[in-house]
């Protein structure tokens, strides 16, 4: 059975007449007529009774219609979700990202991405420096985000393309009741005097302004 | 990297998760380095250390030569094109 086929019985179902049918499906009618013929004869009986100018269906047309228009309807439908999944349009971005990069860092850009293509479903694996490797070796990730010391080169086995692409700052975080509410910045040595104790850290911070 | 900046703390604690750093500090033990982009708690604060000026270079990491879908080109072009700080704070 043919695609083809089916769709030319479905619109001989539709429109009842097989000119009018021949011309919706931009065929010549005697194909169209041949095509239908073909069908009945997989199919082991007539589809249609021909009472010109109109055709219609004999009871195993009516017991076969719903049938291949449910054939016919999914064979529209893989059509159009291969077509989206080509274009990008469906489809899941597979990212390995190293233990030691927030998530915060790229959200802004798949948010960005999710504008384009709305339909996208996230895969997001994280994983040590060679775990990250291995991701993309196997093909579980696309793309791997880490920082050059922290994902691990595998001279010979893998050859990898990297793109450096930003500089994450890191900045220091205290409790907020060991600071006072002027402090602004901290000096180095008062970094180090946190580890003893808070009345080191509050005696050594710089006021603000 | 911090001992290099002349910072030589007696007592060091070493985490292998944000989360438990962020515990850690938390429950007021000691001062912490994150990135700039970590969401912090109410409790903890933020601040620059003068003279200490950290960073680190972030890549985006890709097979040579395998075929990428739609997506992941886009939003490889995207990262790459996107305006990312160099060493600010």
């Amino acid at each position: 059975m043919e695609m083809h086929q089916v769709r030319y019985f479905l619109a001989v179902a539709r429109t009842l007449n097989f000119t009018r049918a021949a011309e919706e499906c931009n065929v010549a009618q005697p194909s169209l007529t041949r095509a239908i013929k073909l069908l009945e004869g997989e199919l082991g009986g007539d589809l249609f009774r021909r009472e010109r100018p109109r055709a219609m269906l004999t009871p195993l047309g009516e017991r076969m219609h719903p049938l291949l228009k449910q054939c016919y309807d999914s064979a529209q439908s893989a059509r159009a979700l291969a077509a989206m999944i080509n274009d990008g349009e469906i489809g899941a971005l597979k990212l390995a990202v190293s233990n030691s990069i927030e998530l915060g860092l790229i959200l802004t850009h798949v948010n960005e991405l999710r504008k384009n293509f709305s339909e996208i479903e996230l895969k997001i694996l994280r994983g040590t420096g060679p775990q990250v490797v291995e991701f993309l070796k196997s093909g579980d990730a696309e793309l791997a985000v880490g920082t050059s010391i922290g994902i691990a080169w595998i001279a010979g086995s893998c050859s990898m393309s990297r793109s450096i692409w930003c500089s994450a700052v890191l900045i220091a975080l205290v409790r907020r009741k060991r600071l006072r509410s002027t402090t602004s910045s901290l000096s180095v040595s008062c970094c180090a005097a946190t580890a003893k104790n808070a009345t080191t850290l509050r005696r050594c911070c710089v006021p603000r302004g | 990297m911090l001992r290099a900046k002349g910072l030589n703390a007696d007592h060091r604690h070493e985490v292998s998760s944000d989360q438990d750093l962020l515990a850690l500090l938390e429950a007021n033990i000691g001062i912490g380095f994150l990135p700039r982009t970590v969401n912090a708690p109410q409790s903890l604060v933020r601040i620059g250390v003068q003279g200490l000026e950290l960073a680190r270079t972030v890549s985006l990491y890709g097979v040579a030569g395998r075929q990428r879908t739609p997506l992941a080109s886009t939003f490889m072009k995207m990262l790459r094109a996107a305006n990312w700080p160099k060493k600010t704070e």
